[in-house]
């Protein structure tokens, strides 16, 4: 199973950040750093075969292109503020780490705008 | 992309330490905080370029 190693590099890396900063040298944040970027680059492979799964439904039932797009873009964008708030949580930074995932939330909103507009068209049509 | 690169963290940081204790135990205290120096930017860039191709590989992934 693939979570096994997943674990393993997780708890590995815990260990070493621990070791690093009981050594109190700055480089624990960055091990802390490169832990996280490992275990993130290992899950995104999963997500690959699921996109090919979701576009091919997305075939199938005729939803044109551009809604997946953008829950695919959606998806990313989630990704990427994960990412970087709980990183910068780590750093104690709280306040900053609180604005990234704000700012995160617009741009999902702003991102998502165009399904808002069609489905209220789709509402006013059967009006 | 695994886990080596951690140790090879780890690794760095063990050896600045080191490094470190012995210049200081040597009356050399600005170069122990070079070699601090050294080190953080030799970790750096290796976080960074792994950030660097982690973002590259989601984007790929979302075909953004």
């Amino acid at each position: 199973m693939e979570i096994y190693k997943i674990i393993a590099v997780g708890l590995v890396s815990a260990v070493i950040v621990v070791y690093l900063k009981s050594v109190n040298s700055e480089l624990s944040m960055l091990a802390a750093i490169a832990a996280g970027v490992v275990i993130l680059i290992m899950s995104v492979s999963y997500v690959v075969d699921f996109i090919a799964v979701l576009s091919g439904f997305t075939e199938k039932t005729n939803i044109d292109g551009a809604v997946f797009g953008i829950v695919l873009k959606i998806i990313a964008i989630s990704y990427f503020v994960e990412f970087s708030a709980s990183l910068i949580e780590d750093f104690g930074l709280k306040n900053i780490s609180d604005k990234v995932v704000f700012a995160g939330k617009l741009l999902i909103l702003s991102v998502s705008f165009p399904i808002v507009k069609n489905l209220i068209e789709v509402i006013g049509s059967l009006l | 992309m695994s886990i080596d690169v951690i140790f090879k963290i780890a690794a760095i940081g063990i050896i600045v330490t080191v490094i470190c204790q012995i210049l200081k135990k040597s009356e050399r205290e600005d170069i122990a905080t070079l070699v601090g120096i050294a080190g953080l930017v030799i970790v750096l860039t290796i976080v960074i370029g792994m950030i660097g191709n982690l973002f590259d590989e989601i984007k790929s992934i979302f075909n953004i």
